[in-house]
C-alpha cells in the first residue's frame, strides 16, 4: 500500500485520535501519527508534507487556525472533524470554507469528505 | 395662589426633580438646542470623571478635549433627534481617556417648554460595557460546552469500537464497554466537581472502593491536582487495572491485595508524579500472550493522555506499575 495516500490527523484528544486512525487505516489510507496540538503539527509540517489533513478546531483551547493556514500555504487540503458549527468558524476565513465532518461523523461520510477533498472536488 | 406661591412651588417642584435626577446612577444631560449643556446630574460626573464646572455651558462635543465627538452621537444629534421625538438605546462605542473603551446605549427625547416653545435635549446614557463583555463571556463559555460535549461522545463512541469483540460473547463485550464507559463517566464528574481537593486522590479512591477496603491499601502522597485533560486518561490506566486485577491479578483470589502509593519529584523545575501500583498474594502472573486494546489503552492514556510513561512489569509477587505524569505543582 505505498501508493496509497498519507494523511495527517490533529486531534488533541486521543481516543477520538485512536479512532481517527482506526478508521482511515482500515480504508487503506497510511496515517502520519496523530499529533494532539499546533506546535507539534507546524513542526512536522516543516518536514513532511502529507496528502490530505484532518483537523480538530478546538486543541484543548488552542485554535486549529495557523495549521489550517499552513496547509493552504502548502497547498494540501484538509477537512474539519471539529464539534463547532458553522457560525463558531465564521471569524476564521481559513476554516470558513473547509469541510466539516463533526465529531460524531458517519465512517462512510468521513470517507467520501476526504476523499473528495484528495480529488480536488 | 398668589405668584409669590406658584415661584416657591415650582422651586420645590424644582428641586424635587433635580433630586430625583440626582438619584439616577445613569449619566444624564441636558443640552439646549445648540448642542450646549444646561445640566449633567451626579451620574455624569462620576461615569466620566469630570467636573461641574468643566461641563455646563460647553457644547458637548468640546467637553473632556473632545471625547464626546464621536461621530455616532453626532449623527444622533444632528440627524436622528430633529426628524424624532425620542431615540432609545441607541448603541455608541468609543475610547473615553479617562475610563477606557465603552459601549453606550445612548437615549434621547426632545424636551419643549411650554411657554416659549424652546427645545431641549434630554440625554440618557446607560454603559453596557460589562454587560456586553459578559454575553461574550456566556458566548464562549456555551461554545466549549458545546465542543466538550461532543468530545465526550466521541471518545464514548471510540470506547465502544475500539473495545475487542473477538472471542467474547454479547455479555462479555457490553461489561468490558460499561466498564470503560463509567470510567469515562466518573472522570467527568470529577472534572465538573473541579474542587481545590487533591483530585488524584478521589481518582483512585473512586476506581478501588468496589473491591472493599480490606482488599487495597492507599498510601498516598503530596496532594495533586490533575490538569482537566489528565483526568479522564488516569481514570481510564486505574479503571484498566482494577479490571485486570479481577480478571486476573490480586483481586481474583481470596487473599490478594492491591497497594497504591504515589509521591512526586522535582525535574528541571517541573513536579512529576510517579504512581506505583503494586499486586500482592494474588495467583502467579504471567505477560498476556496477545495485548488486546485494554492494554493499548492504558499505554496510550499515560503516553497521549497524561504526558507521561507507563510501565507494567510481571513480577513474581504480581504485577507492578509504574506511571509517571508531569503534573502542576
Amino acid at each position: 500500500m505505498h501508493d496509497a495516500p498519507r494523511i495527517l490527523v490533529v486531534e488533541d484528544e486521543y481516543l477520538i485520535a485512536l479512532e481517527l486512525d482506526t478508521q482511515l487505516r482500515a480504508a487503506g489510507y497510511r496515517v502520519i501519527r496523530p499529533v494532539p496540538d499546533v506546535d507539534g503539527a507546524l513542526k512536522l509540517l516543516r518536514a513532511d508534507r502529507p496528502d490530505a489533513a484532518i483537523l480538530d478546531v478546538n486543541l484543548a483551547g488552542e485554535w486549529v487556525t495557523p495549521v489550517a493556514q499552513a496547509l493552504r500555504a502548502m497547498s494540501v487540503p484538509f477537512i474539519l472533524a471539529s464539534g463547532y458549527v458553522a457560525a463558531d468558524l465564521q471569524v476564521h476565513p481559513v476554516l470558513r470554507d473547509a469541510v466539516n465532518v463533526g465529531k460524531s461523523w458517519r465512517s462512510e461520510y468521513l470517507l467520501k469528505t476526504l476523499q473528495n477533498a484528495l480529488e480536488g472536488t | 395662589m398668589n405668584l409669590e406661591d406658584l415661584y416657591r412651588l415650582l422651586r420645590s417642584e424644582h428641586v424635587q426633580a433635580q433630586g430625583i435626577v440626582d438619584t439616577l446612577e445613569e449619566p444624564l444631560l441636558v443640552l439646549d438646542p445648540a448642542g450646549c449643556v444646561l445640566t449633567a446630574n451626579r451620574g455624569f460626573y462620576e461615569t466620566f470623571r469630570v467636573g461641574r464646572d468643566d461641563t455646563v455651558g460647553r457644547s458637548l462635543f468640546d467637553l473632556g478635549d473632545g471625547q464626546w465627538d464621536i461621530p455616532e452621537l453626532r449623527r444622533l444629534v444632528s440627524e436622528i433627534i430633529p426628524r424624532s421625538a425620542a431615540v432609545v438605546g441607541y448603541e455608541v462605542t468609543a475610547e473615553f481617556p479617562t475610563i477606557g473603551p465603552r459601549t453606550m446605549l445612548v437615549s434621547a427625547r426632545r424636551l419643549v417648554h411650554p411657554d416659549n416653545n424652546s427645545t431641549s435635549l434630554l440625554i440618557l446614557f446607560e454603559d453596557v460595557t460589562d454587560r456586553r463583555q459578559r454575553d461574550v463571556q456566556k458566548d464562549i463559555l456555551l461554545a466549549e460546552t458545546r465542543h466538550r460535549m461532543k468530545n465526550l461522545l466521541g471518545i464514548v463512541r471510540s470506547l465502544a469500537n475500539q473495545t475487542d469483540v473477538e472471542g467474547r460473547t454479547a455479555t462479555e463485550y457490553r461489561d468490558a464497554f460499561l466498564g470503560r464507559f463509567q470510567a469515562v463517566a466518573e472522570a467527568e464528574t470529577i472534572a465538573l466537581a473541579s474542587s481545590a481537593e487533591a483530585n488524584l486522590s478521589a481518582l483512585v479512591e473512586q476506581s478501588l472502593k468496589a473491591a472493599g477496603p480490606e482488599r487495597y491499601r492507599v498510601t498516598p502522597g503530596p496532594a495533586v491536582r490533575l490538569n482537566r485533560q489528565q483526568i479522564m486518561p488516569m481514570s481510564l490506566i486505574l479503571h484498566e487495572l482494577v479490571t485486570n486485577a479481577w480478571k486476573y491479578g490480586a483481586f481474583s483470589n481470596t487473599g490478594g491485595r492491591v497497594h497504591l502509593s504515589w509521591l512526586t519529584s522535582e525535574e528541571q523545575g517541573k513536579t512529576l508524579l510517579h504512581i506505583d501500583w503494586r499486586e500482592e498474594n494474588g495467583p502467579p502472573v504471567t505477560p498476556p500472550t496477545r495485548s488486546g486494546f485494554g492494554s493499548r489503552l492504558i499505554d496510550l492514556s499515560a503516553v497521549q493522555g497524561l504526558g507521561g510513561a507507563v510501565e507494567l512489569k510481571y513480577e513474581p509477587t504480581g504485577l507492578r506499575v509504574h506511571i509517571t505524569a508531569p503534573v502542576e505543582s
